[in-house]
């Protein structure tokens, strides 16, 4: 899989005025069976005008974006069509945020108008009904000339198959096996009687240990899928802010790996949340800080109680590249390996979805890189129900 | 897929074919658009012959333009294992009943368009390959002309994903959770000695189950690619034999099933390791196809420089399933399923110079065989 690993110059967001995407699109209709060609392309597909607006669109675009007609996509751009979160949230349209520098489709589309065709995945995030809605997209990018006019021709396809193939292969199939490994040996050394007491004790504490992470590890990719539909249970109790932490943290301490510093001065606080998913996002923060971290390690973790809320924190000493921020919470994102770069996604979406709370960070020079998971107090979560 | 009527083998002649490439030939977008598509593309007439065709397939192909292709039915193109089987070419076979793009492509021909997973063996250089296709045919009227424009896409990975998805993950959950509840059990004061090792057994069983099915993917993608190591020694077709039943003793597909052997020891020079996971996927295979409180019978014996396993299970595969159950990704048992048996011929074949087989009636059940030079 590969990812934008450098920003792109943002292009001109100049659009062609109305009546000239009209002519355009009359001049395409004025060839025979081009529409009929289009509609025989099994994927998405839609051409481009120079200025990088909808002029043609297929029956598959039209239907997967539930417009009513083809007319009703007329000069938007495709990040527009498409609801993509950024495309939407600035006034500039699709093409235009910061986050346009490192998308897959805006390469590949401004590539094809160099005149080099090309295919990117483009890791969006769509507005939906049920909140924002990320897609995984293989988008090819080509010029093609029509009766003397220069067009580029985009076809979008669901890349899930191989961005999920890539996490599963790499990532879920071999941490299983290792796992298995593990808890063969172990139950090998259980079933010998020849040891002492203590030692059978410790031997059997490690094997249930390795057994939960084992079916914490196979879970994963439908827990994942469990979560992005909604369809976790949340049942919230008053928590010590202290222990949720240091069991987040504990979680870790059994996968090897440098010692995580936990600020132990703070007076401890309750949060009212439910604990089980509150400490798998914090062990996704840790997880990640601690593989950010250098190979010492310096990572540490904390928390303040405020009124209403307390505030989690990971830092870590390093500093994440301008570009990575830009998609550090991108599902199937990562800077890692091939089927890595759901941490942070699945962490933001548990604190966000789930909780009540919120995920954000900070990294500067100097400073390295905070996150900081916010979750309501007691009482906090009722209040922010009736907003 | 279904069996169907093969259509009529006929094909146009030189002179239609050209008069129909000059028709196509006048809409210039037409071309240009095949090319810019990322997947193969081809405009096939009513006798399903090869018209036009976009730089990617002719790429794939091999050939050195479209003039080369013009004429030529699909499977010929692709290079399907069957096309060249009688002298009538692609869709004249009874593998051609149960061909994905010829369903597309039939049942566009009557006007609507069609998509359909297409699972053919190619013939390369390297020997035959397996490809999945998703075909989708849509037809369009030019000059008069009926034509259908089809096109191609590698579904593997779709295919891979789901096999992983939604089979071997949630039957590691399984065998992972039955885990968790058995070392709690272990840890628990008071459990008897016979009963903590009972379920130790278990606990050894499962965890040899999941790595053995987190294995399987490597392991397949080591096979197709010629990476997997050969390490023979002398071994007995016996011991192979009743080690792989052992190790499928707590498999849920053996839940409330039987493995019987019935076999006379002979001796071979084979890899013992690769040799039980073609029976292991054999095994497997005819359990499933065994109802709860059925038998399998699993035997061998030497036959002329060569050493044949037989596996039996009542019941009988009905002829559509006869002709594709050697395919990857085939399988009756829903998504994410049909590695197994492919996995056994392929292994069997490439890695040791054996063959594999099957026979099935409703009167004698289903055998498959497994041959292994000695």
């Amino acid at each position: 899989m590969q990812f934008i690993d450098h920003s792109i110059p943002l292009p001109l967001s100049e659009q062609a005025p109305a009546s000239g995407i009209q002519a355009q699109a009359d001049f395409l209709a004025a060839i025979p069976l081009l529409e009929r060609i289009f509609d025989a392309i099994p994927s998405m597909a839609m051409l481009l005008n120079a200025q990088r607006q909808i002029v043609l669109a297929n029956r598959r675009l039209v239907e997967f974006v539930d417009a009513e007609d083809a007319s009703d996509l007329l000069g938007s751009r495709s990040g527009e069509v498409l609801e993509c979160v950024n495309a939407l949230e600035s006034c500039g349209g699709c093409g235009t945020t910061p986050h346009c520098s490192v998308c897959g489709s805006l390469r590949a589309i401004q590539d094809a108008q160099l005149g080099y065709g090309q295919t990117q995945v483009c890791l969006m995030v769509r507005r939906a009904a049920g909140g924002p809605e990320p897609v995984e997209l293989e988008v090819w990018a080509s010029p093609v000339e029509i009766s003397g006019q220069q067009f580029t021709l985009v076809c979008l396809a669901n890349a899930a198959n191989r961005v999920v193939r890539d996490r599963l292969e790499h990532g879920i199939l071999p941490q299983a096996m290792a796992l298995a490994a593990e808890t063969e040996a172990l139950t090998r050394a259980a079933s010998d009687d020849g040891g002492t007491p203590e030692a059978r004790r410790r031997t059997l504490s490690l094997l249930e240990t390795a057994s939960k992470r084992l079916t914490r590890v196979v879970h994963a990719p439908s827990e994942l899928v469990a979560a992005e539909a909604g369809h976790l249970a949340v049942t919230r109790r008053g928590v010590s802010a202290r222990e949720l932490l240091s069991q987040a943290a504990g979680d870790l301490a059994s996968g090897g790996g440098p010692e995580i510093r936990l600020d132990s001065a703070t007076e401890d606080a309750t949060v009212e949340t439910d604990p089980d998913l509150a400490r798998k996002a914090l062990g996704e923060i840790l997880l990640n800080a601690r593989q950010a971290a250098p190979p010492l390690g310096g990572v540490s973790a904390g928390f303040r109680a405020a009124e209403t809320h307390v505030d989690f924190w990971v830092h870590n000493p390093g500093e994440i590249a301008r570009l990575v921020q830009l998609q550090i919470f991108t599902r199937g994102f990562s800077t890692k390996a091939p089927g890595r770069g759901y941490g942070a996604y699945l962490a933001k979406l548990l604190t966000e979805r789930y909780l009540g709370g919120s995920l954000t960070f900070r990294s500067a020079t100097g400073e390295g890189t905070t996150f900081t998971v916010r979750l309501p107090r007691a009482g906090g979560a009722e209040e922010e129900a009736h907003d | 897929m279904q069996l169907f009527p093969l259509p009529p083998a006929k094909r146009a002649g030189a002179d239609d074919l050209e008069a129909q490439t000059k028709i196509l030939g006048a809409i210039p977008p037409l071309q240009r658009i095949l090319n810019a598509l990322p997947t193969m593309a081809l405009v096939l007439n009513r006798q399903r012959q090869v018209v036009l065709a976009n730089q990617r397939l002719v790429d794939f192909a091999g050939a050195t333009g479209i003039d080369e292709l013009c004429g030529l039915r699909p499977g010929e193109v692709l290079r399907c294992i069957h096309a060249n089987e009688t002298s009538a070419g692609c869709g004249s076979t009874e593998h051609c009943t149960v061909c994905g793009a010829l369903q597309a492509i039939v049942t566009a021909q009557f006007g609507v368009a069609q998509t359909q997973v297409c699972r053919l063996v190619r013939r390369t250089e390297a020997g035959e390959e397996p490809l999945e296709l998703e075909v989708s045919a849509c037809p369009v009227e030019v000059g008069g002309e009926q034509f259908l424009i089809v096109c191609a896409s590698d579904i593997g990975g779709r295919l891979r994903r789901e096999w992983i998805e939604e089979w071997i993950l949630p039957e590691a959950v399984e065998l992972a959770l039955e885990m968790e509840v058995l070392a709690t059990s272990l840890s628990a004061p008071g459990m008897p000695p016979e009963g903590r090792q009972k379920a130790t057994a278990r606990m050894a069983a499962a965890s040899r189950s999941i790595a053995t099915l987190m294995r399987e993917h490597a392991e397949l993608a080591a096979a197709e690619s010629g990476g997997q190591l050969v390490r023979k020694r002398i071994a007995s077709a016996l011991e192979i034999l009743r080690d792989t039943a052992h190790d499928l003793e707590f498999h849920p597909a053996a839940d409330g099933r039987r493995i019987r052997i019935e076999a006379q020891d002979a001796r071979l020079e084979t890899d013992p390791v690769l040799a039980r996971r073609v029976i292991e996927k054999l095994l497997l295979n005819a359990l499933e196809a065994t109802p709860a409180g059925g038998t399998v019978t699993a035997g061998c014996r030497a036959a002329a420089e060569r050493v044949e396993f037989r596996i039996h299970n009542e019941g009988e595969m009905t002829r559509e399933v006869q002709l594709q159950v050697f395919r990857r990704s085939f399988s009756t048992k829903g998504r994410g399923r049909g590695f197994g048996t492919y996995y056994a011929k392929l292994v069997a074949g490439r890695y040791l110079k054996g063959t594999v087989s099957f026979q099935s009636s409703a009167a004698e059940g289903t055998v498959f065989s497994v041959s292994l030079p000695t």
